[in-house]
């Protein structure tokens, strides 16, 4: 391809500069923008709607693999914090990045790792392209009205602290407990 | 030559515009995301003549959204100290609207047709590739130029699409003396319906012109996804399973039979998996004959692993002829760990009858509540892979990462691996890193490797069984620069070989010196 279509190029990059100079143009960052919307079906066949998440609390996409040591690393501290938050809200959505060849390991490795939140796999590597994913893991915030609060690539240990705490801003106060 | 240089024309003036695009100001809705991957080396390949050369690869990216709409670009470019090869070029455009069930997509585009048997388009993000034998940086890309619209109403979904397939094996800057990266044309579809929560049944066609060949083939595929278990109302065990069958060129009264044997060509995947409390179980079968298509990635029941000596001494798949099997259990032991014994076997048919892959795996991991600062792993994997004439391969080896004062973790990798080539080779690997990270900030690792292999010296003489060992030592540093920008810079001498990357498999070239990549998110 490469500039085999010059005539197509210049005429998206045109609409690019019309669309911007007519509509205006945000920061060029992903973050502190409106979250790209999906759509995507979990491994035990339920649908994830990005929109549906949102309408209960912030949402936490963690793009994953079964073969990445960091993201396995991580991903007992996200499930943990999945549990302590998913009654206030919080979704947790493990997007794995596995192709084909580990379709066959998702499940089971989520069942050791004990992944009780959703996960989906992103088949066609559609999810990596919309939040521009070039490492794993990549962790991505999302506030309820739907803008990227952050976006973490790679983790080492002690780095869900920071999400705990960007969360939890994003959080309803907890209920008193009823005398 | 002239439209060479129109095209290099087109290319500025189409970046200039994107660049004007990304500066403007204005109101509020339109939203523009920019990110750069920046890989620079100076340094010595013995590979290449003048061997101290520098290559400086970079990859920026754009994406704007304008309500239902999207539309994106990528411009690549490569300059070395040869002037080999190098190249400008936007290797990637492409247009989308998407409004509930529908999305139609124009430009390049990925996609899959059931499990991949007969289709997969994808990329491999972060990873830059050096062609090998020739001084070109690229991305690694299997798209397709063309046009996808997929849609969805209740239970049915379907997709279809047409398009130039792109091998992944080209650079943009090596396309002139080799052969266009897109090359030929693929159209087809797939219809599907979810009768249940968890259950899937469909089928998938695909026509391809091949024109260097003068051919056309048309290949089909059907498959079918249940959960006997849960249709049946039982919770606590799953046990999904997965099948797929796909054959080539046959007639229309033929597309229903399932035909297997050596003269025919097909494909066939199953692969089920048994989760019960700290059970788990997956087990794979394929038969693949006469299906290595280039534009389709059928899984290929090897292990995939991420321990160096381990993720080097991978099988690469040759769907052309083979079949074989692949099982793998896990025990989790309830606050220590977990167990998993992994076993591949893949051998060729027919005209590789002879030769076979099997490996077993074993791998013990251990992250205990009560002690949670350390977590360890050991391994061990003994095998074979009579493809590349190994006839004994046994390789253990072991992590450990310690926690210490909340933000700070060091992690220690040792490996060994002993393998015997025929005729009559001998040698041994041993890998060594350690290092130290802090939460936020990055990490620095020391890496430590040697190696008897006589292919790590010079491919050509890998039947010389007397080679010295050659040692490699590198420092890795890793750090958050900033919110936006993380950088990787990595000095010292770097082992060329096989590497596999989210299941796809490519060759590293040898290298020593510094490489810096530069991630940024603007």
């Amino acid at each position: 391809m490469g500039a085999r279509s010059p005539r197509v190029l210049i005429i998206l990059a045109t609409l690019a500069l019309t669309a911007a100079l007519t509509l205006g143009a945000a920061p060029l960052s992903l973050e502190r923008r409106i979250a790209p919307p999906f759509s995507l079906r979990g491994v035990t066949g339920e649908t994830l709607r990005l929109d549906r998440l949102l309408a209960k609390g912030p949402v936490v996409l963690d793009f994953w693999a079964t073969w990445c040591h960091p993201c396995v690393e991580e991903i007992p501290e996200l499930d943990a914090l999945y549990r302590r938050y998913a009654a206030r809200g919080l979704t947790v959505v493990g997007v794995s990045a596995d192709g084909p060849r580990n379709y066959a390991k998702v499940r089971p490795a989520a069942s050791r790792l004990g992944m009780t939140y959703p996960i989906a796999i992103d088949e066609d590597g559609r999810m990596q392209q919309l939040y521009q994913v070039r490492a794993l893991p990549t962790t991505v915030l999302i506030d309820t009205s739907g803008v990227v609060i952050r976006v973490r690539e790679g983790w080492h240990p002690g780095e869900t602290r920071d999400l705990e705490a960007a969360i939890a801003k994003l959080l309803p106060a907890p209920e008193a407990p009823a005398r | 030559m002239r439209r060479a240089l129109l095209r290099a024309a087109a290319a500025r003036a189409t970046c200039a515009l994107i660049a004007c695009a990304l500066a403007a100001p204005a109101a509020s809705h339109a939203q523009v995301a920019v990110s750069n991957l920046l890989v620079a080396q100076a340094g010595h390949s013995k590979l290449y003549q003048p061997s101290n050369r520098t290559d400086l690869y970079d990859q920026f990216e754009v994406q704007a959204t304008i309500g239902e709409l999207r539309i994106g670009g990528r411009y690549e470019t490569d300059e070395n100290s040869e002037q080999a090869y190098t190249y400008k070029v936007i290797t990637q455009r492409w247009a989308e609207w998407t409004d509930r069930g529908l999305r139609v997509r124009v430009g390049n585009i990925y996609t899959i047709l059931g499990r991949g048997l007969i289709q997969r388009s994808f990329e491999v993000p972060g990873v830059v590739l050096d062609e090998p034998g020739l001084l070109s940086r690229y991305g690694f890309s299997r798209d397709l130029d063309g046009v996808l619209v997929e849609g969805e109403a209740g239970p049915f979904s379907t997709r279809i699409f047409t398009g130039k397939p792109n091998g992944g094996t080209i650079s943009p800057g090596t396309e002139a003396v080799e052969q266009p990266r897109y090359l030929g044309e693929v159209a087809g579809g797939q219809a599907a319906l979810a009768p249940w929560r968890g259950s899937r049944v469909g089928a998938a066609y695909l026509r391809y012109t091949d024109p260097l060949a003068l051919r056309q083939d048309e290949l089909g595929s059907s498959f079918a996804e249940i959960d006997p278990l849960r249709a049946l109302g039982v919770k606590n065990v799953a046990l999904p399973l997965y099948a797929e069958y796909a054959g080539l060129n046959r007639k229309w009264d033929q597309w229903w039979e399932l035909k297997t044997g050596d003269k025919v060509p097909h494909a066939l995947y199953v692969g089920s998996n048994l989760l019960w409390g700290p059970v788990s179980v997956s087990g794979e079968w394929k038969d693949y004959r006469n299906f290595r298509l280039g534009y389709n990635d059928p899984p290929s029941l090897v292990r995939e692993q991420s321990f160096t000596l381990l993720n080097r001494a991978t099988h690469v798949l040759d769907a052309e002829s083979e079949h074989g099997f692949q099982a793998e259990a896990s025990y989790t032991v309830p606050a220590w760990g977990s167990v998993t014994a992994n076993h591949s076997r893949s051998d060729g048919t027919p005209a590789n009858r002879a030769r076979r892959y099997e490996a077993t795996y074993w791998e013990l991991h251990a992250a205990p509540t009560r002690w949670p600062s350390v977590e360890g792993t050991a391994y061990i994997q003994r095998g074979l892979d009579e493809f590349d004439f190994v006839t004994n391969d046994d390789i253990y080896g072991g992590s450990v990462t310690v926690r210490a004062r909340r933000d700070w973790s060091a992690t220690m990798d040792l490996a060994r691996k002993d393998e015997t080539r025929r005729p009559a080779v001998s040698s041994s690997d041993h890998y060594f890193s350690c290092g130290i990270a802090r939460a936020q900030w990055g990490s620095a690792t020391l890496v430590w490797e040697r190696t008897s292999d006589p292919r790590t010296e010079d491919p050509v003489r890998d039947v010389d069984p007397h080679v010295d060992p050659v040692t490699f030592v590198s420092g890795v540093v890793s750090a958050r620069l900033t919110e936006r920008h993380q950088a990787t810079l990595t000095v010292g001498k770097r082992r060329g070989g096989l590497a596999c990357t989210a299941g796809t498999c490519y060759t590293v070239e040898p290298f020593s010196g510094a490489e810096l990549r530069l991630t940024t998110r603007f």
